[in-house]
């Protein structure tokens, strides 16, 4: 089975400051891989691996996407090459447009499963795979957490809020992957070595012919409003501290 | 003024439609209710406060119901569809979506209309480290509101309709539905072995993190839980590394926003993912053996010492 | 001058530090520490990661690296509270047996240190012959086709998990010590080897031991190498041992700063945090600066190696000065924990116990000076 996995590389959300004002700022902030992409990645490799085919990488960005060791940190982790989307609009593209932009790459590319994580680590809108799937008319299906290729035969596990669902898939079919579904491995050095000498191959949204109409746009983006914690806390005596909790706890209920 | 006047709700759980039919209401729309379940289903359906019920039958699987909805949106042109936020209806949900060349707006926090009519919405991002406000721009779009929004809805809902019971049912038109459209077939379903829990629900949490150092001694978490009628929740490295809990459990899963009267956080470090689920509690109490973790700085009352011997104290004396 | 780390070596350490949070340790040392375990748990997860491979040639299974990035890794791991003494990175061993060994005792060696296990123990000190490295008298002498080696070493780290020792031994050839060592490769579980343990203060997760050796029996294809180059041949790899060893104590110094400097930030006395009081800030200024040297002194010396230059005397500076430096960041860092700093529930207490051999272990304090010092004076005539 040809794989593809698709991931996106985000603000990593410890670095982004709050102003006294709620307004947020980026400058700090490093960019990292969207963490529960890292599964789709992790299990779009072993799918291939399992049946001696091939796992590719995809993601659709601004230029940050073309930095170095962010290619070398998606390339450590098993794929034998990459396929980006590189384009200034992509920063404020919405998850139609950033839809649209994947499934042009994906025909081009051509795959038997495409993998996304659950949601992106930053907007974690769960649709972008579900979408992807559904523009390129496929088998498209979500929170899957086991996945087993049999023969030529998708079977996979469906974790479901009361119960498990095991389906057969038609491919080729996208899927959007748990954070149950695999322990995303840790590249080791002749992996980051690697990494650096695979192929990666740079598209414009123009040049696949993805570009359209936003549907929804973010009007602001702020820091929660903080609430005031009174910050009592008790050290010392435990017996002491803990009546004096008792009671704060008993007087909150 | 509104351009969400005609909006569609759907769920799987027929009791989801009276929330989803007020959420809709709210926005000022006429409302269609989408029921892809099966004939026991349709009465609740029908007599949610919709006026009008869409019913799609014959697929083995919802999923083989997501391609006629999207025909039928196409056709119908509706201006948003609001469906529950479980899995199965998020994935329908994102189908009708890209049939309608739009997208999904997830877990709203809160789901109105700007001063132009278009549906608003407030949602978390970045693990809980922002808010956002988003407006659909374009013909459709696909809203799911968080749990918390759906359930202090149906809470509304309960209260206002108490006396006047169920509303007056509605028309059904049905459809048919072909069986494996959706290229999945299923082989089989099987209970979790897990119990269900629903954290947005819960009026007490009680929240167990790295401090605890053995699967067993969980039980001093469920004890304090018992203690304080409250729910037990994990952080993400517990359920997922350790995997000593249910998904279900974590809190600081974007989109899982909780409201709870009381949190208490137990050998919680209180990095921003982790607290998500306390920013909305009434009550924060935090328990850590490190002075210096952050946590405190967003607890209300607190403890620093070895959760190892503070629950069991702590435990005895709110028994007492 | 690019002082920058690589990519590379970013991702590495990305990927060392992954490892750690995952393994979430800090509990796990406490508990070897108080029950004198090794920390396998923490071995596995590394080994597992590919640590143990680095500097390894990649015929053998390994991922050669030069000698910085192999630095690097070894100082973040025990800034990441790695114990010391405990590191899984054996290269330098597997280069010695590679270099001087034969077919079989590669094999052997190449097994255990692939896994991150201590492959064989050095028999190097004696209780008589610390510094003095030529007052070694343990010997091997040629019997009927054999090799029987008799004697007392001392300070072997280890001794009770490495398979082998690497013993080195006067070969009653030539009058001039230096001249006369042989080194053999024996199996810990042969007849005539006893150990006995060490009651250290400190690095209790791993095992110190004197070893007594009793007419143990050798083949002669047990040597490695050649007969009376043993000490020439510990030279080959001692400078890179010695800059290893020097980044456990920068590793050290990290960790400890690292806590002291949090603890500052949060600690309320007289209505303040103790880090607005300026004594505690000459304490983290200073002890800031002690990093950068040490890693400064530290990053030049390996880029010297890897470069074929000579590094004969700044290994002696770096060993003396992080050696120092270390001990004195960890004394203040103690300082500034105050009273819980001197408690075991504080990790800083385990690494002031655990770094304070660095100025005896592996060349003492007084001996770079005397290594150093020599050459110096006569590089100034």
């Amino acid at each position: 089975m040809n794989t593809v996995a698709c991931y996106k590389v985000v603000a990593d959300a410890q670095d982004i400051v709050a102003n006294d004002d709620r307004t947020l700022r980026f400058d700090k902030a490093s960019y990292v891989l969207g963490e529960y992409d890292l599964n789709a990645i992790e299990e779009a490799v072993r799918v291939a691996s399992d049946t001696q085919g091939r796992a590719v990488l995809l993601s659709a960005g601004d230029a940050r996407l073309s930095d170095s060791k962010l290619r070398k940190a998606a390339l450590s982790r098993g794929a034998t090459e990459q396929f980006c989307v590189v384009d200034e609009g992509m920063a404020r593209a919405d998850a139609l447009q950033t839809a649209a932009v994947l499934a042009a790459a994906l025909q081009r590319i051509g795959f038997d499963l495409a993998f996304f994580g659950e949601g992106s680590a930053d907007a974690y809108g769960q649709q972008t795979g579900a979408l992807v799937g559904a523009l390129l008319d496929v088998t498209v299906v979500n929170a899957v957490s086991a996945v087993r290729v049999d023969g030529g035969a998708v079977v996979v596990e469906r974790s479901l809020e009361g119960e498990v669902e095991v389906l057969e898939l038609a491919a080729p079919a996208v899927i959007s992957v748990t954070s149950d579904a695999n322990l995303p491995r840790i590249p080791q050095l002749k992996d980051i070595l690697a990494a650096g000498k695979k192929p990666s191959t740079t598209w414009t949204v123009d040049e696949l012919g993805a570009a359209c109409a936003p549907c929804v746009e973010v009007a602001s983006m702020l820091a929660p409003q903080s609430v005031a914690r009174k910050q009592v806390i008790y050290e010392g005596d435990v017996d002491e501290a803990v009546r004096s909790l008792a009671a704060d706890i008993k007087a909150a209920k | 003024m509104t351009r969400c006047e005609n909006v569609w709700v759907a769920a799987e759980d027929a009791s989801d439609y009276a929330a989803l039919v007020a959420v809709a209401r709210d926005l000022g729309a006429r409302v269609s209710a989408v029921w892809m379940g099966d004939e026991q289903g349709l009465d609740a359906v029908s007599t949610s406060g919709a006026g009008a019920v869409i019913h799609l039958e014959g697929g083995v699987l919802i999923e083989d119901g997501a391609p006629v909805l999207a025909q039928l949106a196409a056709e119908r042109t509706p201006d948003a569809l609001i469906v529950a936020p479980t899995k199965r209806m998020r994935l329908v949900g994102a189908c009708v979506a890209a049939r309608m060349r739009a997208c999904v707006i997830s877990d709203a926090t809160s789901l109105d209309v700007d001063e132009e009519g278009a549906l608003r919405a407030e949602r978390m991002v970045y693990g809980g480290g922002a808010v956002t406000v988003e407006r659909a721009v374009g013909a459709f779009v696909v809203a799911v509101p968080c749990a918390a929004l759906l359930a202090s809805k149906a809470a509304e809902r309960a209260d206002a309709s108490g006396a006047a019971g169920a509303d007056a049912p509605c028309a059904v038109e049905t459809f048919a539905v072909q069986p494996g459209s959706s290229g999945i077939t299923l082989v089989e379903r099987r209970a979790r072995e897990v119990d269900a829990v629903n954290l947005s629900a819960a009026r007490n949490i009680v929240s167990v993190g790295r401090g605890f150092a053995a699967e067993e001694d969980l039980a001093l978490a469920y004890g304090l839980a018992r203690a304080v009628d409250a729910e037990v929740g994990c952080t993400r490295p517990v359920a997922e590394g350790s995997k000593w809990m249910a998904r279900e459990r974590y809190i600081g899963v974007s989109g899982a926003m909780l409201t709870p009267n009381l949190f208490i956080a137990v050998g919680v470090s209180g990095q921003v993912q982790h607290m998500v689920g306390a920013t909305g509690a009434k009550v924060v109490v935090a328990i850590n053996k490190d002075k210096g973790a952050p946590v405190f700085k967003q607890a209300d009352f607190g403890i620093v010492g070895d959760l190892y011997d503070v629950v069991p104290r702590l435990v005895a004396e709110l028994e007492r | 001058m690019d002082f920058r780390k690589t990519e590379e070596q970013e991702l590495l350490l990305e990927s060392l530090r992954t490892v750690f949070e995952r393994g979430n340790f800090e509990d796990y040392f406490k508990e070897c520490d108080e029950t004198h375990q090794f920390p396998d748990k923490a071995v596995e997860a590394l080994v597992e990661a590919g640590f143990s491979t680095l500097g390894i040639p990649e015929e053998f299974g390994g991922t050669p690296v030069d000698i910085l990035t192999q630095v690097m890794v070894a100082e973040e791991a025990h800034a990441q509270g790695y114990p010391s003494l405990c590191w899984i990175n054996y290269s330098t061993e597997v280069d010695d047996i590679l270099t001087f060994g034969n077919a079989e005792q590669r094999e052997k060696v190449l097994a255990h240190a692939l896994e991150g296990r201590k492959p064989f123990t050095l028999g190097f000190t004696e209780p008589q012959a610390g510094s003095d490295s030529a007052a070694m008298s343990t010997t091997a002498t040629k019997r009927d086709g054999k090799v029987y080696i008799n004697g007392h070493k001392t300070f072997n780290t280890s001794a009770d998990r490495a398979p082998f020792m690497l013993c080195v031994c006067r070969s009653g050839v030539n009058e001039n010590p230096y001249k006369d060592f042989s080194m053999y490769l024996f199996p810990m579980d042969a007849p005539g080897v006893t150990i006995e343990k060490l009651d250290k203060i400190g690095n209790h997760m791993c095992g110190t031991y004197e070893v007594y050796l009793d007419d143990v029996e050798c083949e002669e294809t047990d040597l490695v190498g050649e007969e009376c180059k043993g000490f020439y041949q510990l030279m080959k790899n001692f400078e890179v041992e010695r800059l290893t060893l020097c980044a456990a104590n920068v590793g050290m110094a990290r960790c400890a700063y690292d806590e002291a400097a949090r603890y500052a930030a949060q600690r309320m006395q007289f209505g303040k945090t103790i880090g607005s009081f300026q004594l505690v800030q000459e304490k983290i200024v200073d002890m800031r600066i002690k990093i950068e040297n040490m890693q400064n002194m530290l990053y030049k010396a390996a880029w010297k190696k890897d470069h074929g230059e000579s590094i004969m005397v700044d290994s002696s500076l770096v060993k003396r000065y992080t050696s120092r430096a270390a001990f004195e960041v960890i004394d203040e860092a103690l300082q500034i924990m105050g009273g819980i700093g001197y408690t075991n529930d504080c990790r800083i207490a385990r690494l002031w116990r655990d770094q304070r051999v660095y100025r005896i272990m592996a060349g003492t304090d007084e001996i770079m000076v005397h290594t150093a010092g020599r050459a110096l004076v006569k590089e100034a005539r």
